[in-house]
């Protein structure tokens, strides 16, 4: 069998949305979508084993938020480690929580704009 | 060189090396300065030094593997990197150049069966090294993050030192310039005929009657083609070059030893900006090497959020300062092992590894004695990053840290991946390669990167990778071997 790799999108979409809104509250429409894009461009290139571990917990948390909510399971394995889910949530906080302060090093702890007007500006690359 | 994306034909060679950091780069330039016609090829693209902000997303996008979002899977899960890009590792590293101490080469040469290795030849090797990569120490003061790490250390009376890296410094760079391998052996082995082809994966090797024939690759445009030689050397790294020989039917000891410096973290806060957004501290505590290693981490914003993310609720507020802070590190040798293994039907191996208890009660004193260290230096706050971590203020508050560490808890990563084909003599059963890195049971193949090294070696290894591939190629060539056809 030649190896070929799987670069199929993890359904993260909705639960990864919703993670960030329960971190982040303050940020922008406008950067959060920018965030969710790197998150999922990210997710997309994972070594293929872990596309089928990472996958496999995605649709299963996606399951559970069609249930019962999205906002509500955010906000449960947000605070709660569950074991196998914790790695999910640490894997997705950490790409927003790079990308965010990577790009907008003047953002506040609930995510809003310190100073207000840097949407899409790397205030990183200024400071160099 | 051709640019990525580019098929250049029909292509075959003397001696194929596929990969082209801290193995495969020497490698081909030795073997082309001797008069061999040497291919290389490199899976991710050539990206001039300098051309991308060192340590950041943009860095990951384009030289790391998967964007740099690469696991080990075990309890806890270990976060690790690998170059992905002409130069390999070399490129996106620290540039901190650390001899491998003599007492290893021993106790390598004794507990392995390494008849051949010869501490002072590798200590010759290793002063044509820091030439070619012209190491030194900063001509001018450390970064305040590095600062700290020596005042801290100097406070407790802990050895420290300053770490020489491979940079070169001028008016127009005072930061310096990384002397990685596209500015070092690269261009060498292209200046002696060598060619390089980036943009270009070694899918898998096909071998008949104990020889390899050729190597299947897929072009960046996702086509195949096969490229013939008379030798091949692998040189992909200590992941990808065990995940090749085994998707090529090579198992025999492949894979089944991987080591690495397993590393925990924590953010130091200051009372006075000293974040530096794109270097690391040139200063590192070996107090209790090596065992136990400090030193400083990349730290711009995104980094610092991250190593506050463990305990977000009750560090998050914190990251507003994050110019008055920066990111350290405890790093340990392990007696826990890792596998990489090939899974029919992926293109990437399943890398997994375990921590042993010693290990994670290690880490977590590590991690106790780095917040010793960051209050001594006049940090007013630490944040450890491992969920329910307090924030430490205090010597008693460290007690306190080390009471509520688990590794489980931790954010655990590494930088240094070896040992997946080790060298080993005759009588070491666990021996990948024999001692040139000559793999058993195919005459013209062998390894020559890190997977090479029989253990974890406490330091960075790019100096240990360099010396060890530099005594092969040479041992290689004296024995005519490539020439001559003999194997």
């Amino acid at each position: 069998m030649k190896p070929t790799g799987l670069r199929v999108p993890i359904p993260a979409g909705r639960f990864a949305e919703q993670l960030l809104r329960h971190d982040l509250p303050g940020l922008s429409d406008e950067r959060r979508r920018q965030t969710l894009a790197f998150t999922q461009s990210r997710l997309r290139v994972l070594p293929s084993p872990m596309t089928v571990g990472v996958g496999a917990v995605a649709m299963l948390v996606g399951a559970l938020g069609s249930v019962i909510g999205h906002r509500r399971v955010a906000g449960v394995l947000g605070h709660r480690a569950l074991p196998v889910v914790r790695d999910y949530v640490r894997l997705l906080r950490s790409l927003s929580f790079a990308y965010v302060w990577e790009t907008w090093p003047d953002t506040a702890t609930d995510g809003s704009s310190i100073s207000a007007s840097t949407d899409g500006a790397s205030v990183v690359g200024e400071r160099r | 060189m051709r640019a990525s994306g580019q098929w250049p034909g029909d292509l075959e060679a003397e001696v194929l090396v596929i990969g082209s950091g801290a193995g495969g780069a020497p490698t081909a330039a030795l073997l082309a300065e001797d008069g061999l016609d040497v291919l290389v090829i490199e899976e991710g693209p050539w990206i001039p030094q300098g051309a991308l902000r060192p340590f950041s997303l943009e860095q990951m996008e384009h030289q790391y593997r998967s964007r740099g979002v690469t696991v080990a899977l075990g309890r806890p899960s270990i976060a690790y990197t690998e170059g992905r890009c002409a130069g390999g590792g070399s490129e996106i590293n620290s540039g901190l150049y650390w001899r491998p101490p003599p007492t290893l080469l021993e106790r390598w040469r004794d507990q392995y069966g390494l008849a051949a290795l010869d501490p002072d030849g590798i200590d010759s090797i290793l002063d044509e090294v820091e030439r070619d990569l012209s190491v030194q120490l900063l001509p001018g003061t450390a970064s305040a993050p590095s600062e700290m790490l020596r005042r801290g250390a100097a406070a407790l009376g802990w050895y420290h030192d300053e770490v020489p890296r491979w940079m070169t410094y001028s008016d127009q760079e005072p930061a310096g310039r990384r002397q990685s391998m596209t500015e070092t052996y690269l261009p060498r082995a292209q200046r002696a005929g060598a060619r390089i082809v980036p943009g270009c994966r070694a899918e898998r090797i096909e071998i008949g009657d104990g020889r390899a024939r050729c190597v299947v690759v897929v072009a960046a445009g996702g086509d195949r083609h096969r490229i013939r030689f008379r030798h091949l050397i692998v040189c992909a790294g200590a992941i990808q070059t065990p995940a090749l020989l085994l998707r090529s039917g090579l198992r025999r000891n492949i894979g089944r030893t991987l080591a690495i410096h397993p590393t925990v973290k924590l953010a130091a806060r200051f009372d006075s900006p000293i974040n530096v957004v794109d270097d690391v501290p040139v200063h590192q505590v070996k107090e209790f090497a090596p065992q136990l290693s400090f030193g400083g981490s990349a730290s711009h914003p995104g980094l610092v959020a991250l190593s506050l993310a463990d305990s977000w609720d009750k560090f998050g507020d914190r990251i507003v300062d994050w110019e008055r802070m920066s990111v350290y590190y405890a790093a340990i040798t392990s007696e826990g092992h890792g596998r990489v293994r090939a899974i029919p039907g992926f293109t990437d191996p399943l890398v997994t590894y375990r921590l042993t208890r010693r290990d994670e009660a290690l880490l977590g004193r590590g991690l106790a004695r780095l917040s010793l260290l960051m209050l001594e230096a006049g940090a007013q706050e630490v944040y450890p990053s491992f969920r329910k971590a307090p924030v430490v203020r205090t010597r008693s508050d460290v007690a306190e840290q080390q009471r509520r560490f688990s590794a489980t808890r931790a954010t655990v990563m590494t930088v240094h991946l070896c040992s997946t084909v080790p060298i080993g003599g005759v009588g070491d059963g666990r021996r990948g390669a024999d001692e040139w890195g000559a793999i058993p049971g195919v005459s013209n193949v062998a390894v020559n990167d890190a997977s090479l090294l029989p253990d974890a070696p406490g330091v960075n290894p790019q100096a240990t990778v360099m010396a060890l591939a530099i005594r092969n190629v040479r041992h290689f060539i004296e024995c005519a071997r490539f020439r001559d056809g003999a194997s």
